[in-house]
């Protein structure tokens, strides 16, 4: 079935919306809770909530694509139930993804300039776009996905090492673009 | 901003970006003469794999797939319709099933049972799906059995084969793509009730044993 006629299901309110829903995306949704919290049952539940959230959201929203809409929505809900997880120090790689991130945060003292989330996204979008393949979606599995070094190394065929240097040259890049791009974060 | 919150905007991206680092990577990889020694034997093994199961018709086949699709989310219980509790007698008496035992293999012990069906106006039954969860001492393992008549599950993966436990067909299924994760899953008919069999840190061994122990054997 394709997304848009998934979608269709959603608008007629037609409870098969879930159950496709959860045949196409389910497993997928899954892996990406379970890369964030590590815990098998705590992402059961978040990805419920996300089948939840989006009967709640569509209608009004119709996506072209569920894949990264879905995606979005479960990636925000196991980020607030993170916060719990990490009193119970249970999601360090998590963690660790965080900590990576830092080093893209253009150091204060830029130039300044106001900005939006969204306008923020745009340029990260652009930056993106300007990568080979390979560094670019090490980038997005790593930071959308959440997948771990391990995974990321598996998926594409190299050594660990590779591909955390990979990512750290892209961080480095990243941060020199936003800076020059004026965001001061 | 905190990387918390950058995170967050990195949700954002374009789509595209997403669904393009979502698709398989082609890998290019030449293969020296040694590796293609080594794929022609894995061939050979292949082809007297698929001799052995013709001829002896091995009993277990495991696919590889999602696990975890069917989902006791209350999304599914059609609006409108009523909780009507049972007993365990009368749950089994419901699935034409014999009651679930206490204890499966070794050491997994039940700890919830959440024994109710959905009617709507007229008494008929319209959602069915129940779920009895079974834990070791340490929360390191654990099965679920769902069990439903009415309620639809998730179709299996296309092409999904079937097993032979005990004489029965059952659908097994392992879920390996999250390293360390392995989640196994057994689906099986009987008396016009659909049984799934789902774990989480238990081996393929183990895992057989009790779905045999579920099916009677």
């Amino acid at each position: 079935m394709t997304d848009a006629e998934i979608v269709a299901l959603y608008w007629n309110r037609s409870e098969e919306a879930i159950a496709h829903t959860m045949g196409k995306y389910g497993r997928y949704l899954m892996k990406l809770a379970v890369n964030i919290l590590r815990l098998r049952q705590e992402a059961e539940e978040c990805v419920n909530d996300t089948y939840l959230s989006a009967w709640n959201q569509l209608p009004p929203d119709r996506p072209e694509k569920l894949l990264p809409y879905l995606g979005r929505i479960t990636r925000c809900l196991a980020l607030n139930r993170y916060d719990y997880l990490t009193a119970r120090k249970r999601s360090a790689e998590f963690t660790l993804q965080l900590s990576e991130l830092e080093e893209c945060l253009p150091a204060s003292g830029s130039v300044e300039r106001q900005y939006e989330g969204a306008e923020l996204a745009a340029a990260i979008s652009a930056f993106l776009r300007g990568l080979d393949e390979e560094p670019r979606n090490l980038f997005v599995r790593r930071y959308w996905y959440s997948d771990s070094i391990r995974q990321l190394a598996a998926r594409y065929g190299m050594g660990e090492s590779k591909v955390k240097s990979q990512l750290f040259r892209v961080r480095g890049r990243l941060r020199e673009y936003l800076e020059k791009e004026g965001f001061i974060l | 901003m905190n990387a918390k919150e950058f995170y967050q905007t990195i949700g954002q991206i374009d789509d595209g970006l997403i669904l393009a680092a979502g698709e398989q990577p082609v890998r290019k990889k030449r293969f020296a003469v040694g590796q293609w020694a080594l794929a022609a034997a894995a061939c050979v093994c292949l082809v007297l794999g698929g001799a052995w199961v013709y001829i002896f018709n091995a009993p277990v086949v495991w696919n590889e797939g999602a696990v975890g699709a069917v989902s006791n989310s209350k999304l599914l219980i059609p609006a409108g319709s009523t909780l009507r509790e049972r007993t365990e007698a009368e749950l089994a008496e419901y699935y034409q099933l014999d009651p679930l035992p206490d204890v499966l293999g070794d050491d997994l012990r039940q700890v919830h049972t959440g024994a109710a069906l959905y009617v709507d106006d007229g008494g008929a039954v319209v959602h069915d799906f129940n779920q009895v969860r079974y834990e070791s001492a340490d929360g390191n393992r654990a099965v679920t059995v769902t069990l439903s008549r009415v309620s639809s599950t998730a179709p299996a993966a296309d092409g999904a084969r079937a097993s032979r436990i005990h004489g029965n067909s059952v659908v097994l299924t392992q879920d390996s793509s999250i390293p360390g994760y392995l989640l196994l899953e057994a689906r099986w008919e009987r008396h016009g009730t659909t049984v799934c069999l789902s774990a989480e840190g238990l081996d393929k061994e183990e895992f057989t044993a009790i779905a045999g122990q579920l099916t009677g054997g």
